[in-house]
């Protein structure tokens, strides 16, 4: 698969005040490609995706699309980018063909063509049905589907999505994320999909970049980045409090990744957990009384542990 | 209790939001203000100086006579001479009379030959000109007049009538030495121009109107729509300014500013749609005024539809500065309603500016709405044509300028 890149970002950063929300990131995602960006709330997935969407100053750093600098060739890369915000934005007070209509026209779309396109992304979205009613008579995931329409309107060559299904069913979601995939497999449109759910980054992407505290940690495909993390989890269960020392020092055994404390249980990710669990064991009851022990494969979600210590599901 | 919680709540935002306090506590006391200081002149016990324009056109003895009476009178200040193009000080002109009469309500003209007629006992007149929109000045003034007139009128009817004597008397004088005494003054003369002033009756005073389309008098309709017109024109523009912000904070700005268009494009759609409506909302209030209440719409159409679009123009000027001057559509709406309300006052929208002491008619000149009313009530009051708006249009459409200038400056657009 050597497709040719048509993003790239070199150091891009974004600063509000001291807080840097965007660090620095440099990363490409070639044509035909769904790349996942996974991060939890404040990570900066929005920060880092509107300043790729032409509506974000970037206080350092560079991107390019198609070869296009997003600052200096910034109404070019906006005809062949599309954005799908976060918030909604679309009128309520209009038709979703009127909000359509609206937009397709600030793409310069006209007369039959502009018409093709409506009924083209109306498909797409399942709302055909519903067009000629006023977006405030929308259920949430109606609204949310006629925000992504919205930006599917130029037939980008770049689709940003910014949490795109967030309260959709998971029907629509599925119909949305085929739709995708279609564009994709037959336009070779790339995709940014921001998300902080582990299953939509591992079904729905071809590669994902772990993002915590704007910086990508690990950008690779979801098998492998499971495969490269060493693959193992001991969880333990346990029964009073586990001291800050006694978690350093599981931490700083030979082939452990990382350590986590969620709740009463902990969570030790290793590439070989026959070679350390007595020894963890024999730690951990210095301080606490282990009440339950279990040793799993590794998944996208303890690779994220594994990596930035946090979890997505707080 | 529920509703004590809710209570409590709703304070404390209320409470929380300066601009919220601004629009209900500051604008209350600053429109109290402005209109106290407009209206003291009504309420004030001790009488008002007010000013009174004389082109004294004729400097015969009964003219000057005139002029100094009138000078004596602490309630007038009289004003003989005016600045001219090259700033000396010149005697007042009947045209430049004509002007002031629209803000001192009432001016005073000797015409030429006056004392020479009244010496001859022929008819003359001393002419007041006065604005028929104000029912009180001219008659003041007039009043003031015929009383001088009436005492000098006296006076020289008193020193005939005795010169008359001493003559009589000189001439019995002859009569007994058997030979004519000559006496300085012609008797005959005298005797019969005293005659004459006592036959004619006094001298006449004659009120002239200084509008100029005498079929119509003014009815508080031109005072009025206009004014209401320029203040709801504010109301719309600024709320209308304010939608920016709530596409700002509904999120729509942000998609509109991701689409291959100009940031130009996006102010400038909402700047015309503004305007448009503006002018839609100046045109309907116009044509009730004309249809239903009959008003008079002046004598220079063109006129008036120019200083509508240019008083729209700055008005929609105002209203995106007052959005990019504030954060959030609460906060444009609060400061919308100081400034409205505000200017509404001090510019004459409520009540006509002449009635306001001196200093704040100038000082109202700051808002558009003086500017706009000073355009309206040339054309719709005195009748006049477009040269006379000119000052008007040319402020307004300055201030739209500076208003868009400032606004596409200090927009925020994140
Ligand atoms: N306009 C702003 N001014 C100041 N700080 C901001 C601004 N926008 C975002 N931030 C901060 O930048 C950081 C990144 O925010 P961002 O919205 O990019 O995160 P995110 O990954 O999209 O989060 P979420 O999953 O909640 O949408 C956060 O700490 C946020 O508080
Ligand atoms: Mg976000």
């Amino acid at each position: 698969m050597s497709m040719e890149e048509i993003l790239e970002t070199r150091g891009l950063t974004k600063r509000y005040g001291n807080l840097v929300a965007v660090n620095e990131v440099d990363f490409t995602v070639r044509e035909g490609e769904i790349v996942g960006l996974l991060g939890p709330n404040g990570a900066g997935k929005t920060s880092l995706v509107s300043m790729l969407a032409g509506i974000l100053e970037p206080s350092g750093g560079q991107a390019f699309v198609a070869g296009m600098d997003i600052v200096r060739d910034s109404a070019r890369v906006k005809q062949i980018v599309g954005f799908v915000p976060q918030d909604l934005a679309v009128y309520p007070e209009l038709s979703g063909y009127q909000n359509l209509s609206f937009f397709a026209s600030l793409y310069g779309l006209k007369g039959r063509e502009r018409a093709e396109r409506i009924s083209d992304v109306l498909d797409i979205v399942q709302l055909s049905g519903w067009a000629g009613k006023k977006v405030r008579t929308y259920s949430g995931g109606m609204k949310r589907r006629l925000n992504l329409a919205v930006g599917l309107l130029n037939r980008p060559a770049v689709l940003l999505l910014d949490e795109p299904t967030v309260g959709v069913d998971p029907q629509s979601r599925n119909h949305i994320f085929e739709s995708i995939k279609n564009l994709v497999r037959e336009r070779k449109i790339a995709v940014i999909y921001t998300t902080h759910y582990m299953e939509e980054a591992e079904h729905l992407c071809d590669r994902v970049a772990i993002y915590v505290d704007g910086r990508i940690t690990a950008c690779d495909r979801p098998q492998d980045l499971v495969a490269r993390s060493g693959g193992q989890t001991i969880t333990i269960g346990f029964d009073g409090e586990l001291t800050e020392d006694v978690l350093a020092s599981l931490k700083g055994l030979p082939n452990v990744s990382n350590a986590v404390v969620r709740m009463n249980s902990l969570e030790l990710f290793t590439d070989s957990a026959v070679d350390i669990v007595g020894t963890v064991v024999a730690r951990l009851r210095t301080v606490v009384q282990p009440t339950s022990l279990r040793v799993s494969g590794a998944s996208l979600e303890s690779v994220f542990l594994a990596l930035t210590g946090r979890s997505l599901r707080d | 209790m529920a509703w004590i919680t809710i209570a409590w709540k709703d304070i404390r935002l209320q409470l929380g939001d300066w601009v919220g306090l601004i629009w209900l506590f500051v604008t209350p006391i600053i429109v109290i203000t402005v209109a106290s200081f407009a209206l003291s002149g009504l309420f004030n016990p001790t009488y008002q100086v007010f000013t009174v324009p004389v082109v004294q056109l004729d400097h015969g003895k009964v003219a000057n006579q005139i002029v100094s009476n009138l000078r004596k009178l602490s309630a007038l200040h009289i004003e003989t001479t005016a600045m001219n193009g090259a700033g000396k000080v010149v005697p007042l002109t009947i045209q430049q009379a004509r002007t002031k009469v629209q803000s001192d309500k009432a001016a005073i003209v000797i015409p030429q030959g006056f004392s020479r007629d009244v010496a001859n006992g022929k008819q003359a007149a001393l002419i007041v000109l006065q604005d028929p929109t104000d029912k009180v000045v001219p008659s003041v003034v007039s009043n003031i007049l015929s009383k001088i007139v009436a005492g000098i009128q006296l006076h020289d009817i008193a020193v005939r009538a005795e010169i008359q004597g001493e003559s009589n008397a000189v001439a019995a004088l002859s009569a007994q030495v058997g030979h004519p005494l000559r006496f300085r003054l012609n008797p005959a003369q005298i005797a019969r121009s005293s005659q004459a002033i006592i036959a004619h009756g006094q001298l006449r005073i004659q009120a002239q109107s200084v509008i100029s389309d005498a079929a119509h008098t003014p009815s508080a309709f031109q005072s009025n729509v206009p004014g209401y017109a320029v203040m709801f024109m504010l109301f719309g523009t600024s709320f209308a300014g304010a939608s920016l912000l709530s596409e700002k904070e509904s999120g729509t700005l942000l998609k509109l500013r991701s689409l291959p268009i100009r940031r130009v494009d996006i102010i400038g759609g909402k700047l015309s749609s503004n305007f448009i409506v503006a002018l839609l909302q100046a045109a309907i209030l116009f044509a009730v005024g004309r249809l239903v209440f009959g008003m008079w719409l002046g004598n220079s159409l063109a006129g008036l539809c120019l200083l509508i679009i240019v008083t729209a123009f700055s008005a929609t000027g105002l209203g995106m500065l007052i959005a990019a001057l504030s954060k959030t559509r609460s906060q444009a709406t609060g400061l919308s309603i100081l400034i409205i309300l505000t200017s509404s006052a001090l510019g004459g929208s409520w009540w006509p500016l002449y009635i306001v002491p001196h200093w704040m008619q100038t000082f109202a000149h700051i808002t558009l709405t003086a500017w706009s009313m000073d355009g309206f009530n040339q054309l719709l009051v005195y009748g006049n044509g477009l040269s006379a708006i000119l000052p008007s249009v040319t402020a307004l459409v300055v201030m739209g300028l500076l208003f868009f200038s400032i606004a596409l400056w200090r927009f925020r657009w994140d």
